[in-house]
């Protein structure tokens, strides 16, 4: 298996298609994702900074996010203000999760200034950039925490995030992939002010920071609106490698509430890296399985059994394990369980699977590369695996033949699931 | 805005930005928009003015009510063709197929890096030509069903419909989209094929595409893709008096959803009717807004309410969010309703700024294709391309504000589902 690569050796060599990035070094660990294009009416901007994810500190970084959601110094009503007149522009601080990597994303997007007619961009760099030198205050982090604790709770009160969430949890017990980097509930009331800033300052001192700049906006702008983000850096860090622990043997645990559908989530890893052919082998593979409307999973437990009306799958690349995640008729639960191992061990691969498997492929890596936000998420996983060659998607998909997909398939090893009975619903 | 013509299409330029809008409303009613933009997947869809509140109709002399589901029911098996599954063949051809209904359209589209006039015309066939048989919608039923049950327990989704169901009891609006386990019982294969042949015509018809298409070869392919006619099919629109009162619905959900629901019947088009209550609510409610600062501020809840309008009914305006005391909160939202239209003064710069925002968040969403076709889809009912909008945003005026508000009636139904 992999682990995770030293985040400043990377080199991202651009393909024919990216041939508007550029790459630029700011600062020691702080690099400039450019890309000067003309077909969006908008621009968007967005700073990340990476730090290893940790129970410990999982909290504290969220709600270092949830502080500068409210801006720079916790006035909700003059960001509001100051977002209405640049046109409604989107001002987030988002946590992402990467395997074993926590991020906090702040991003901007605002229409363009030549469609504002206004130089929209600039105020929403100055927001930025307030932002990153801010102090987080007392009034910030105690709304914050309530913000942070609500959220939570919705999360909770959600079956089927709380049904992959324990499902990890037990699959990863000891893996930092488990840890959740939204935060815990029970450890906000314990994180101070001055916890708080003196992470937010190591963070921006240390951790390795992407600024990415998208738009009808010229290089020499984009790289003086990039300094502008760069915060004093003393020390900067690389990030440790994320190495996979995942419980031995099989996971398995259920539990019930009050719902009137139950909910089921299985996991299955893969043997395959998470780049190169084998990461779209990997991605061929989720689609006969669990992609569309025709897929196996589909079929087999909601066309032919009706036991369901949604079944799905993802394939979480940063530990190549596949999620199996479904909404169960009430009493179907075991059944629906042992017809997804069925399925999955009784499925024989043939060219049309893999063809059709192999065009939703190439749409869905076109769709990525149609949205800002998919072409950030794209570069981070390529740095944060260390991915030094990018070849075109479409030759990489073309070179996978049937077999390649079946050997997948019968390497997949199952791992756990966890149920979420439902204690309402009619049988 | 300038116009030119090229042959038969019209073309229309957006002030300031790139973005233009192709049409062409053919004769037998149907509507074609196509949005050109250089983009890798090509987006196309097929739009039917039929969702979940049409259930009574005139259709060839005679008087038909259906049951709850039907619009939804009927979107369901139309991917089942005498020849397999429709989603099958899009997959075929490289491109995903979906499709959604809400209380007043079904929307059918793919997205697609190739064979985009394949799959066009596949979109167009497939739409046209209902294949329902009685012993396949069993399965469908129970497929349903577990659809309706997933819903039940989306606390927000549950706070809506019971908001609804007190500001109009028995009308379909307060009707789930799905309709209900009982309800699709009673559907069968002559209910389905009675709405498609009342409902999937030609002047009940819009298609849009977005992508890196070709509006001439579209127009074409459409012209010569449609061969059904159209019904005589009358929808039969009853009035309901709004009732008011408040609903609770027991949810496993720690942190209670709520929806206020008011009529807002304004009598202008629904589109921009649609502007001038998310104007108002942004002026409001949002959190710049005093009423936002009195909720936080009381510690009633963490996030501003969200705001919405839907035509059915005359109009309804609805204001959502989740709080620990969602009474409270519903009682602030009324109070600051009602003191707006009996108090009104319009704050200008609150103006303003609202008015830019709902210009600037229409712009933003026309650089994504799937958002743009899905928008253009609920414009065309009134023939409005998106610079249109643009414009008509901008000629939005205090006084509209004003009226708008004091045409929302001071009834509210109320929903709230927690534990």
């Amino acid at each position: 298996m992999f682990s995770g690569n030293n985040f400043y050796e990377v080199i991202v060599l651009m393909n024919e298609n990216e041939k508007n990035m550029q790459y630029i070094e700011v600062s020691e660990g702080i690099r400039l994702h450019f890309y000067y294009e003309t077909d969006f009416i908008t621009n968007f901007v967005s700073l990340v900074w990476t730090v290893s994810a940790d129970k410990k500190t999982a909290t504290t970084v969220s709600l270092i996010a949830e502080c500068l959601k409210t801006g720079p110094d916790g006035n909700r009503t003059e960001l509001d203000k100051r977002l209405a007149d640049m046109y409604g522009a989107n001002f987030d601080a988002q946590i992402i999760q990467k395997g074993g990597r926590q991020l906090i994303a702040l991003n901007f997007e605002s229409i363009s200034d030549k469609a504002a007619d206004e130089k929209v961009l600039k105020n929403g760099i100055e927001l930025l950039r307030q932002c990153v030198e801010c102090r987080i205050n007392e009034k910030m982090l105690n709304q914050a925490k309530q913000r942070l604790k609500n959220r939570l709770e919705q999360k909770n009160d959600s079956a089927a995030e709380t049904a992959i969430e324990r499902l990890i949890d037990i699959v990863y017990a000891d893996d930092s992939f488990s840890v959740h980097c939204d935060g815990y509930a029970e450890d906000i009331s314990n994180i101070s002010v001055n916890d708080v800033n003196e992470l937010f300052g190591k963070i921006k001192a240390e951790a390795p920071t992407d600024i990415f700049i998208s738009g009808d906006i010229n290089k020499e702008t984009a790289v003086n609106y990039a300094e502008q983000l760069v915060y004093k850096r003393r020390n900067p860090q690389k990030l440790e490698a994320d190495d996979m622990n995942i419980t031995a043997g099989c996971a398995e645990k259920s539990e019930g509430r009050s719902i009137d559908q139950s909910r089921i989530a299985m996991a299955y890893t893969s043997d395959l890296e998470p780049y190169g052919k084998d990461y779209y082998t990997a991605l061929v593979l989720r689609e006969i399985l669990c992609g569309s409307g025709d897929s196996v999973l589909y079929d087999s437990v909601r066309q032919k059994e009706g036991l369901c009306y949604y079944i799905g799958g993802r394939l979480m690349r940063f530990r190549m394990v596949y999620i199996i995640d479904a909404g169960i008729k009430v009493g179907s639960e075991e059944k629906a369980a042992s017809i997804i191992e069925d399925s999955i061990r009784s499925t024989k691969i043939t060219d049309t699977m893999v063809n059709k498997a192999k065009n939703a492929v190439i749409r869905a890596e076109g769709e990525t590369a149609d949205k800002r936000t998919g072409r950030l998420n794209e570069t981070m996983n390529s740095m944060l695996l260390g991915i030094i060659e990018k070849i075109p998607v479409e030759k990489m998909i073309e070179s996978i033949s049937t077999n390649d997909v079946s050997k997948a398939l019968n390497k997949l090893e199952y791992k756990g699931k966890f149920i979420l009975y439902a204690q309402k619903g009619d049988k | 805005m300038h116009r030119k013509e090229i042959s038969e299409l019209v073309v229309r330029l957006d002030c300031g930005t790139n973005y233009e809008t192709i049409y062409k409303h053919f004769s037998n009613g149907l509507k074609l928009y196509a949005i050109p933009k250089k983009r890798k997947i090509k987006t196309a869809a097929v739009v039917f003015n039929a969702g979940s509140c049409d259930t009574e109709f005139k259709l060839d002399g005679g008087i038909y009510s259906v049951p709850l589901g039907t619009a939804h029911f009927v979107e369901h098996r139309m991917f089942e063709q005498s020849y397999g599954s429709v989603s099958e063949k899009f997959t075929e051809l490289g491109a995903e197929s979906n499709a959604f209904t809400d209380s007043g359209k079904t929307v059918y589209y793919f997205r697609t890096a190739e064979n985009f006039e394949k799959c066009l015309k596949l979109l167009l066939d497939f739409v046209q030509k209902p294949y329902f048989r009685n012993n396949e919608l069993e399965t469908e039923k129970k497929i349903i069903a577990s659809e309706i049950k997933m819903y039940a327990d989306d606390p927000a989704w549950q706070s809506y419909f019971a908001a609804l169901s007190m500001l109009y009891p028995n009308s379909p609006v307060s009707e789930e989209i799905a309709g209900s386990v009982e309800s699709i019982q009673k559907i069968n294969a002559d209910t389905l094929y009675t709405f498609h042949k009342a409902f999937y015509t030609p002047e009940n018809m819009t298609v849009v595409c977005a992508g890196n298409v070709d509006a001439e070869r579209i127009i074409k392919i459409t012209e010569n893709g449609i061969n059904t006619e159209n019904s005589s099919m009358m929808r039969i629109n009853r009035r309901y008096n709004a009732i008011g009162g408040t609903k609770k619905v027991a949810g496993s959900n720690n942190v209670p959803s709520y929806t206020a629901a008011f009529p807002a019947n304004i009598g202008c088009g629904k589109i921009k009717a649609g502007f001038l209550y998310r104007i108002l609510g942004d002026m409001l409610f949002s959190e710049s807004s005093e009423a936002f600062a009195e909720m936080s501020g009381k510690g009633l809840c963490t996030e501003a309410p969200s705001v919405a309008y839907i035509s059915e009914n005359g109009g309804i305006l609805t204001v959502s969010g989740c709080s620990e005391k969602p009474e409270e909160i519903v009682k602030i939202i009324n109070r600051t309703l009602q003191s707006f239209v009996y108090g009104g003064r319009v704050d200008s710069i609150a103006f303003d700024r609202a008015v830019k925002r709902v210009l600037g968040e229409v712009m933003k969403a026309l650089d994504d294709t799937h958002i743009c076709i899905t928008a253009q889809s609920e414009w065309n009912k009134e023939r409005l391309t998106a610079p249109e909008i643009i414009s008509m945003i901008k000629s939005i005026r205090e006084r509209d504000i004003y009226y708008a508000a004091e045409k929302t009636e001071n009834v509210c139904g109320t929903g709230i589902c927690g534990k």
